[in-house]
């Protein structure tokens, strides 16, 4: 694999960024073919480092063709943040289209998102947000209904504190807005649009068990085809990476 | 613009290589390349710390790409890897390739402090670029007498035991080509490698290739990189 480190300046937030990208060794040999690509998120207050840390990443997406890209949005929830910086705008509007230019040979149909952790949510978000530039999305470990999470919050019975409301503001804030991830996959399903494919991995002794089922269950309720695995595992960087090629295999075997 | 750290590895080179790329963001196809091999034993990113390249080519609208050679002389080493394939040859395709950059000898520009200057001589000699600036460099190094046994090891490294000192002269090479494109050299008096390079300008002058001499004020090797970059990039693009 070839590895960048990228550095641009954003206009969005005003500040120097950086990101990851990882381009297979087949791009070197077949030259001519668009490169697909895996957008691949960190989780809360990571950075495209610790995802990029995934240790069979880089190895098992180099063996599929595919290239990888890091994005950092730090503590940013993938997030126009209630009270912070506009770290959705930035991804979406753009980091995507920057990078694109910079590597003008990663594919601009092929894409997928894979999160870990809070990044599944963003994964999740980006896709059901961008159906037609995203064939897949994968979630590991993931809080997917962050309006249930700002619920929770609220009365006290979640985890977290100023960050959460720093990112989302309220539970009313996010209901129905693009933020709401379980909203936007029913507004596709109930209006007929494009659905990408969806995977969610949780282990059962991770700490947001019950939250994936039951986003699970929802998901399911409304008529989304998703495919949910779990093992045994908690809320690790070593569990996710047990499961990669899992992930990995489905993407490929479904794709073609 | 970009600034990317790269770390790929070529088969041609046997090593991972390490390489910085200053990058407009947008088409590439028609913007000019200026290269910048680092000196003896230095990073690629000795530019970044060095000068203020990334200005400059936001300025002049260049991309740059930041190489290094570690103490090869950017030759294919006798023992030692191919500096001067990857160099020359494997990193400008995979830059075509995977960034959209022109390998036009039109839009290729070179500017080397030191050791650099074998790579950038060489490419301007064969016409493989527009222009070259080159400064601080051993430009009789292949004409000098060499006694020390680590400077005599070295040289058998990169050219091996019996090297062809016609072949990778500077002042044969000048002589021989065909296709030679413009040459800046710079030096400063107080630097021991001044009189060599002034030599083989006078000695460019005589054999009719088109070479400018420009000499700068002493100082250390980080204030003068600066002045000499910005002397060049002002000479090659304004």
């Amino acid at each position: 694999m070839a590895y960048f480190v990228v550095q641009i300046h954003s206009e969005v937030l005003q500040a120097e960024q950086e990101c990851i990208v990882t381009l297979p060794d087949t791009a070197i040999s077949q030259r001519q073919t668009p490169i697909p690509t895996l957008w691949v998120l960190h989780g809360a207050f990571g950075d495209g480092m610790s995802s990029h840390n995934l240790v069979s990443l880089e190895r098992e997406a180099g063996a599929r063709g595919l290239a990888t890209v890091h994005p950092s949005v730090y503590h940013g929830f993938y997030m126009d943040m209630a009270y912070g910086e506009r770290w959705y705008t930035f991804l979406s509007q753009e980091l995507r289209p920057r990078v694109q230019g910079l590597f003008p040979r990663l594919s601009h149909e092929r894409n997928a998102l894979l999160g870990l952790s809070l990044g599944g949510y963003g994964a999740f978000k980006w896709a059901l947000n961008e159906p037609e530039r995203f064939e897949a999305a994968g979630a590991f470990s993931s809080p997917l209904d962050m309006r249930l999470v700002m619920n929770r919050l609220e009365h006290g019975l979640h985890p977290g504190g100023h960050d959460l409301f720093d990112a989302f503001g309220s539970e009313a804030r996010v209901a129905g807005s693009r933020d709401d991830v379980l909203d936007l996959l029913h507004g596709l399903l109930a209006n007929g649009g494009h659905v990408p494919r969806l995977f969610q991995l949780c282990g059962t002794e991770d700490f947001a068990w019950e939250e994936n089922v039951l986003a699970r269950d929802q998901m399911r309720a409304m008529g989304a085809t998703l495919t949910f695995r779990s093992g045994t595992g908690g809320h690790t960087n070593a569990f996710w990476d047990a499961h990669l090629t899992e992930f990995l295999d489905w993407l490929g075997k479904e794709e073609a | 613009m970009a600034l990317i750290n790269a770390h790929v590895h070529f088969p041609e080179l046997t090593i991972a290589s390490k390489f910085c790329l200053v990058l407009p963001d947008t088409a590439r196809v028609h913007t000019a390349v200026l290269w910048l091999p680092a000196d003896w034993g230095e990073s690629c990113d000795s530019w970044l710390r060095g000068t203020d390249i990334e200005h400059l080519a936001q300025t002049y609208g260049f991309a740059a790409v930041l190489v290094e050679g570690q103490h090869s002389n950017y030759v294919d080493m006798t023992h030692g890897p191919n500096w001067q394939t990857y160099v020359t040859q494997t990193l400008p395709a995979y830059l075509e390739d995977q960034f959209g950059l022109s390998r036009e000898a039109k839009r290729q520009f070179w500017f080397a402090f030191g050791m650099g200057g074998f790579v950038a001589f060489r490419q301007a000699m064969a016409g493989r670029c527009a222009a070259a600036g080159i400064a601080r460099w051993d430009a009789e190094l292949f004409t000098r007498h060499l006694t020390k046994p680590e400077e005599l090891a070295w040289m058998e490294s990169c050219y091996g035991r019996s090297f062809d000192k016609e072949e990778a002269n500077p002042f044969a090479q000048s002589e021989r080509a065909a296709m030679a494109a413009d040459v800046l050299l710079m030096n400063t008096p107080d630097e021991p490698t001044y009189l060599g390079m002034k030599r083989l300008y006078e000695h460019m002058s005589r054999v009719g290739r088109l070479a400018v001499w420009h000499d700068g004020l002493a100082g250390n090797a980080y204030s003068l990189r600066q002045e000499f970059l910005n002397f060049f990039v002002k000479w090659a693009f304004a």
